[in-house]
């Protein structure tokens, strides 16, 4: 399908919003970020061959080598290999009808992000381990770019994740039935939906840290209230993390079990239940990364229970992988021989997964090494490991060429000798007492350190016959036929193209082209504008730790960054608004679009992300004893009439859709003007009201306030709010031009719906907002 | 070739099982005996489980891979029904009986672990990453000890207590670190924390020297905060 | 007052979608429904602010709370259309109840396994 030429053509890989191009590009960035994370675990490795400085000359810089290869394997390898996966193969196994992601567009903002977070990591050079725990991180160089670097990989995969849903619920052709569908396209619709669920809450933490570190708030004072907040909070999304990473596996690992064994998936709706199940309660068993923190009796007994039962899905899984083998006649290629070590090391990495679930052994195993190589079982050894089988296995139909069989499966040999080696000396490090995250260590130790690392170097080597058999593959003659690679007697066999089916049923022909879009990367890449301008508020330079309050009108840097992100905007918005006005996507009358899952999946998200915030909000005032009255230090009539002011716009915002409705074109723009102007109003009250309350002294963030923890808590909710009222505007006063131009009409006006519902919902918001902060 | 390659994989699955079985000598409080039976009947059963899995597919890759020729009796459709079913009641089992040997403990846990009772002994950690212990001296004062620091800028500090006696380790962290008290040998560790104590009561029921480290990363020095205990 | 509206609402919601296509006074309906709904959000935002001056007390925090939890709700079903769903409690479960719930779980723990006493 790849004709060769895309890789040399700058314009064509910026621009793509073709879902199979930008998967090859998550392939390439994930590959690259493979060898960066892998030079620095053997650089981690090698130091540890003596307790002596070998290579890092100090603790902070070896500290910062393991922050960087556990952030990076996680966040720029592993995660970004599932969408790629997914954006070359999801499209075609739902047989979406335009051939794509639903958003193409938005798929290509989703990638170019990517590399935007890597760079950000890669560079952040951060001391503190990929989970960053305060106060450690409040206090540590490099962590605000880590955290940036952070946010645009999380923003990444969840627009990703919204694209995969709507794709798989909305695009999928009329004929593909859910219970026939491909596993991996349920692994990455149940991934998706953790996705959507459990970013926003780590989004939430993140900035949490940033604040503590720049803006004088308190969430994690150790003082005014509770490091181990943060821990709660992280672990909401990093377990459900780890299931992300996994779950597009079990579906990967699923086929390539059934085609090389020639035999059918065993048990299909138990893969499906099981999946769904492990999607379900992986967001209640997040404590277990907690137990030696003096934890809650009660909170620890609910948390070991659900992770027990977690693992009960992972069995049935890895009992119907061996079943699919059954009565087979099982073929030893490469992609066959990773599977086979993907259940064998997945198996390891479960069992000892369960030592560390049960209490008596954590307060021993904990942040051991034997956690170490439990999750490296599940994720070098398993996750990754089934990303290998599926890549071995879809080279050909990627690159119409076969792949080299012999260098392939010396990879393999390697990789699993490698693996073995390694994480078996983990373990048993593990139970000798070895904690991890240690620069030198005592010497009885020393033996299976070095072990570990003759293990780790063949894992390293084995990425050389990896990339030989690549090349090789590549230089070699093309394929004749794509139907049967493998000669296992069926071939990828997709459903039938959707433009295939509608030229058969209805004889009409669908061209469905994949345009370049220059404007989307280059918004994606904007957006690294306002944060290098946050960054350069942060004393010291961009990218160190710093009091962002007292220099905040005085960082040059920082104003340039925001002035030309607003220049951009507006050239943005004044070109895009008049882009392709009037055009229909030719597949959208085949849709039936009767409500806009777009923007409500959006909004589950936000539901989340604003639960969080509010609700860690209430449960720092619910465990403080001295609370000011907010009546005494809030003006809530002034307040009740901003409120005042969100409802008329959320009035107008519906009138205004109304109008669009009935043909109405003047009214229309007449209300959408009122809703912009009633959101800026709102926007300036808002902006007034804390400048006054930085005047009075008691709710400000100024060292000296009566109330830090108070006032860290209504900045924290009210500015997120606010910053949703500012994105709403932006979006507004781009629909209004669009408006101007003609865009929009009585047949189509979806955008106007879309912008509808988010500002009624940030309206909505206030409205709870309102009560929690400002009367109770 | 390939003959060779699927006994690898059943050697290296044994290889495994035996590691498992490696135990270090350990063992010497108050909680080490529940700890080690504990250990042990979890890993007789990962043995079981790990045996099964790589046993059973160590035979399918022998018996049905594309070079052995002969037929093959597909499972039927009502028995792959009842397999299904089958293989979910067995990983409920697992798991219930993993439930059933762990739960107890943690009630004896607690009762070790929260009693609050025993002579006072507090465990500071500090920001400048060392150990520093509070400990009672005879006279009814309190000893500080801080730690001695070798040319490897390794700082250790030792304390010595008795034998058979009942001890409140209060865990203080002084600087902005969380660190973990933890003491392999007796098979404990708990967090440091800033602004909250933790404690834990314990006794250790045999003489000998028990080393301390720090398993909660907590910045530069994380790796040279060490500490003995001598027991007599 | 608000007996009025909600025999309004239910009135209307029911046939909306069945009415949309054919009847030409739904028009009028709508932009009557908004603004009786945005009356009532007034109403209930003023009875609010005189709530917070009572002396506090379990009693008013319910109130307040009940009161919140009717305006959003009112948004949602009106202004965001959710009434007018096809389905609107799929709608509901999806997009507010099963986040609210994953919510729940994090913030209950937050609160439970806290440690020490919060400042202010
Ligand atoms: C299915 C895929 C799984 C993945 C991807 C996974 C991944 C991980 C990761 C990354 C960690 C380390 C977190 C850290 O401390 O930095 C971890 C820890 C843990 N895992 Fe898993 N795990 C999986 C399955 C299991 C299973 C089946 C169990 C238990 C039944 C389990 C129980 C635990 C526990 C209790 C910890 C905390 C250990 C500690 O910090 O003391 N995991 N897991
Ligand atoms: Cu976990
Ligand atoms: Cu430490």
């Amino acid at each position: 399908m790849n004709d060769g030429n895309f890789f040399r053509s700058p314009k064509r890989m910026l621009g793509t919003t073709n879902a199979a191009e930008l998967g090859l590009l998550y392939f390439a960035t994930a590959f690259i970020n493979l060898l960066i994370a892998g030079t620095y675990a053997l650089l981690i490795r090698t130091e540890l061959w003596t307790p002596d400085p070998i290579y890092f000359d100090t603790a902070k810089d070896y500290n910062v080598a393991f922050t960087i290869h556990g952030t990076g394997m996680i966040f720029l390898v592993v995660v970004p290999l599932g969408a790629g996966f997914g954006n070359y193969l999801v499209p075609k196994m739902v047989a979406a009808d335009n051939n794509d992601m639903y958003w193409p567009k938005w798929n290509n903002v989703a990638f170019w992000m990517l590399p935007i977070a890597s760079v950000f990591i890669w560079f952040s050079q951060a001391p503190i381990g990929w989970t960053a725990y305060p106060p450690l991180s409040i206090l540590m160089p490099g962590v605000d770019m880590w955290i940036v670097g952070l946010v645009f990989a999380g923003t990444s995969s969840s627009i990703g994740a919204i694209n995969f849903v709507l794709t798989i619920w909305k695009g999928r052709a009329p004929y593909v039935k859910w219970m026939s569908m491909d596993l991996f396209v349920w692994g990455t619709l149940f991934t998706s939906f953790l996705v959507i669920i459990a970013t926003p809450v780590l989004t939430a933490a993140l900035v949490m840290i940033l604040l503590d570190r720049n803006f004088n708030t308190v969430f994690f004072s150790e003082s005014l209230s509770n490091p181990i907040l943060y821990q709660h909070v992280f672990w909401f999304y990093s377990h459900p993390a780890v299931y992300i990473m996994v779950l597009p596996a079990f579906g990967l690992i699923s086929t390539v079990i059934a085609k090389f064994s020639r035999t059918q998936v065993f048990g299909y709706s138990s893969m499906v239940i099981a999946m769904a199940g492990i999607a379900i309660l992986s967001v209640s068993v997040w404590a277990h990364h907690m137990y030696t923190t003096g934890i809650d009796p009660f909170v620890r007994i609910f948390f070991t229970s659900m992770t027990f039962v977690i693992a009960i899905p992972s069995g049935i899984k890895v009992f119907n992988w061996l079943t699919t083998m059954y009565a087979g006649r099982i073929k030893l290629r490469a992609p066959m021989l990773f599977a086979l070590a993907f259940i064998v090391m997945f198996t390891m990495g479960g069992i000892t997964g369960v030592y560390i679930n049960i209490i008596a052994l954590d307060l021993n195993l904990h942040d051991t090494y034997w956690v170490v190589g439990h999750f490296h079982f599940i994720v070098a050894a398993g996750t990754l490991v089934a990303m290998f089988a599926s890549f071995y296995y879809y080279f050909p139909e990627i690159t119409g060429k076969m792949y080299d069989e012999k260098m392939a499966k010396l990879h393999f040999w390697f990789w699993f000798g490698g693996n073995f080696i390694t994480f078996v000396a983990f373990q048993v490090l593990g139970m000798e007492g070895m904690p991890r995250r240690y620069y030198t260590y005592p010497e009885e130790f020393q033996l299976w350190h070095q072990i570990a690392t003759i293990g780790a170097y063949l894992m390293g080597i084995s990425i050389i016959f990896m990339a030989i058999s690549i090349h090789r593959g590549l230089k070699s003659e093309k394929l004749e036929s794509l139907d049967d690679p493998f000669e296992l007697g069926s071939g990828y066999d997709y459903p039938e193209p959707f433009a295939d089916y509608i030229k058969r049923e209805h004889g009409e022909d669908l061209v469905i082209e994949h345009k370049l879009s220059i404007w989307a990367p280059a918004g994606a890449f904007s957006l690294v504008l306002p944060f290098l301008g946050l960054l350069a508020f942060t004393e010291g330079g961009p990218f160190a730790r710093g009091k962002a309050l007292e220099s905040f009108s005085g960082s040059l840097g920082g104003n340039i960054f925001i002035v030309l992100f607003l220049v951009y905007l507006g050239f943005f918005f004044q070109k895009e608004s008049s882009a392709h006005i009037g055009e229909l996507n030719p597949v959208d009358k085949y849709r039936e679009g009767e409500r806009h899952w777009e923007i409500w999946v959006f909004l589950a998200s936000e539901v989340i992300f604003f639960t969080a915030v509010i609700g860690v909000s209430q449960a720092i005032k619910w465990n403080s004893l001295t609370w000011p009255d907010t009546n005494d230090v809030l003006s809530v009539p002034y307040t009740a009439v901003l409120t005042f002011v969100l409802i008329i716009s959320s009035f107008t915002m519906a009138t205004s859709l109304e109008h669009v409705k009935n043909g109405d074109m003047e009214k229309f723009k007449k209300y959408l003007l009122f809703t912009i102007i009633l959101g800026l109003v709102f926007l300036t009250g808002q902006i007034i009201e804390y400048a006054q309350l930085a005047g009075e002294g008691d709710v400000t963030l100024a060292d000296n306030a009566t109330y830090p923890l108070f006032s860290s808590i209504f900045y924290l909710q009210t500015g997120f709010h606010g910053l949703h009222v500012l994105v709403g505007v932006l979006f507004l006063g781009f629909v209004y031009l669009r408006a101007r131009k003609g865009g929009y009409s009585k047949d189509n006006h979806t955008y106007v719906e879309l912008i509808g519902l988010y500002w009624h919902f940030v309206d909505l918001v206030w409205i709870i907002l309102f009560t929690v902060v400002y009367l109770i | 070739m390939r003959k060779n390659s699927k006994y690898k994989l059943t050697l290296l699955g044994s290889l495994f099982t035996l590691l498992m079985g490696i135990q270090l000598v350990s063992g010497r409080s108050n909680l080490s005996d529940s700890y080690d039976r504990l250990f042990n009947i979890v890993t007789w059963i990962s043995i079981v489980v790990l045996l099964f899995v790589s046993v059973l597919m160590a035979r399918f890759v022998l018996k049905y891979r594309e070079e052995v020729e002969g037929a093959r009796s597909p499972i039927g459709h009502t028995m792959a029904k009842k397999l299904e079913a089958g293989w979910t009641a067995l990983a409920i089992f697992i798991i219930l009986v993993l439930m059933a040997v762990s739960y107890p403990t943690l009630s004896d846990l607690d009762d070790t672990v929260a009693a609050g009772t025993g002579e006072k002994l507090i465990i500071e950690g500090t920001a400048n990453w060392e150990w520093v212990f509070h400990v009672q001296n005879s006279t009814g004062g309190v000893d500080v000890i801080r730690p001695v620091v070798d040319s490897n800028n390794v700082k250790t500090t030792t304390m010595t207590l008795e034998v058979n006696k009942e001890y409140n380790f209060i865990f203080w962290a002084s600087g902005s670190w969380i660190h973990s008290f933890f003491v392999p040998d007796l098979n404990i560790k708990m967090d440091v924390n800033p602004g909250t104590n933790n404690s834990i009561s314990l006794t250790i029921l045999e003489p000998g020297n028990y080393v301390v480290l720090c398993a909660e990363f907590c910045g530069a020095g994380h790796s040279q905060m060490r500490g003995v205990i001598i027991v007599e | 007052m608000d007996n009025s509206i909600h025999s309004g609402l239910s009135d209307l919601g029911g046939n909306y979608m069945s009415k949309i296509e054919i009847n030409e006074d739904t028009e009028h309906n709508m932009f009557g429904i908004y603004k009786n709904t945005f009356l009532a959000l007034t109403i209930m935002t003023i009875v609010e602010v005189a709530a917070s001056y009572l002396p506090d007390g379990a009693y008013v925090t319910v109130i307040l709370l009940l009161l919140a939890v009717a305006k959003a709700a009112l948004v949602g079903a009106v202004f965001m259309h959710i009434k007018y769903d096809k389905t609107p409690w799929l709608l509901t479960l999806s997009v507010f109840v099963v986040p609210l719930a994953a919510g729940s779980i994090l913030i209950f723990n937050v609160w439970k396994d806290w440690r020490g006493v919060a400042g202010a």
